[in-house]
């Protein structure tokens, strides 16, 4: 049985990986992160502000995770390869989650710039983690470039909606030879566990957990779905029916003879 | 004479020669955890202290930050 998750070199015996943003204090993202039992956590990369203090949130976070930088926010190619190389020199860490938006009202890549730009980074040694449509023929084409994994999103980024299209997300992990890692618009527990029955290596989840009103909780929950899921996974499920089948045999019943 | 810098898409005035020194006169805490590109290409770390700066150069200082 397959217990790690291996990208690139790197193997993790956890399969969620959880965001840093949004959490209502510091406190209470540690005891998140801590509760979720992940070990990778992403961070943004943003420009210091001149004339003040500025927050180092990494010295903490690095003692007990690895740290996946993100593109967030870039929209050109040139912004997304600059972030990523900005990324690698801060954090001296080649693994970056490429993100190519196309515009700030649904967030979604921009899946022309995305594989233009992951190939660049590729050649940069870099190892892509794109985050990118539930398309299995744009999945195809990141790992064709070269990426360590794909990250199709469940839905929007932020949505909770869960998985939108099961369908595609399962033709990905059955076409894919890099680990799949459900990437954005997870909402619950069992978003997650869904994404695992499929098949999916990981997810990767913030708002979801920051955002819950007792997120320390959500995160055990998210773990747990990630345990459940998988398992389920491994151990395959029973076909669908569409007829009852009876679990007890009826050889040995009572049987009571009708009286008129 | 001063050269004009545009730091972190601000219009900054310094009078420093090399990057290092920049980053000193706009009293910006070094740490290991920060990246420096001029104009569109990283400086390593290690070549802050002879990295010569020129007026008109666009610089970008950033450091990790919580992100999803």
């Amino acid at each position: 049985m397959k217990n790690f998750l291996s990208i690139g070199n790197k193997k993790f015996k956890s399969r969620l990986f959880m965001g840093t943003s949004r959490y209502p204090n510091h406190q209470v993202m540690l005891e998140s992160l801590n509760a979720g039992r992940t070990e990778v956590v992403t961070v943004a990369i943003r420009r210091i502000t001149l004339k003040k203090y500025n927050e180092n949130i990494i010295d903490i976070l690095k003692k007990k995770y690895f740290i996946l930088p993100n593109t967030a926010g870039c929209y050109t190619i040139k912004e997304a390869v600059l972030t990523a190389e900005l990324a690698r020199e801060a954090l001296k860490t080649n693994f970056v989650k490429l993100e190519v938006i196309g515009n700030d009202e649904d967030l979604l890549p921009d899946v022309e710039n995305l594989i233009t730009a992951a190939k660049e980074l590729v050649k940069k040694k870099f190892n892509v983690l794109p985050y990118c449509n539930d398309d299995p023929i744009v999945c195809k084409k990141l790992e064709d470039v070269g990426c360590s994994a794909v990250m199709p999103l469940a839905a929007p980024i932020g949505s909770g909606m869960g998985i939108q299209n099961q369908q595609n997300i399962k033709v990905i992990v059955e076409e894919s030879n890099v680990p799949v890692i459900v990437d954005a618009g997870v909402g619950t527990a069992s978003d997650v566990a869904i994404a695992m029955e499929l098949g999916c290596d990981g997810v990767l989840l913030n708002t979801s957990v920051a955002e819950a009103q007792n997120p320390k909780l959500m995160a055990k929950a998210m773990a747990d779905a990630i345990v459940a899921g998988r398992n389920a996974f491994l151990a395959g499920r029973i076909p669908k029916r569409s007829f009852a089948k009876n679990s007890t045999t009826n050889k040995g019943r009572i049987h009571l003879i009708k009286k008129n | 004479m001063k050269k004009k810098l545009i730091i972190n898409g601000e219009n900054t005035f310094v009078l420093s020669e090399t990057l290092s020194k920049v980053l000193n006169e706009i009293k910006i805490i070094k740490s290991q955890n920060m990246a420096v590109a001029v104009n569109e290409e990283v400086v390593e770390k290690n070549n802050w202290e002879s990295y010569k700066i020129k007026s008109g150069d666009i610089i970008e200082i950033v450091q990790p930050l919580k992100g999803g």
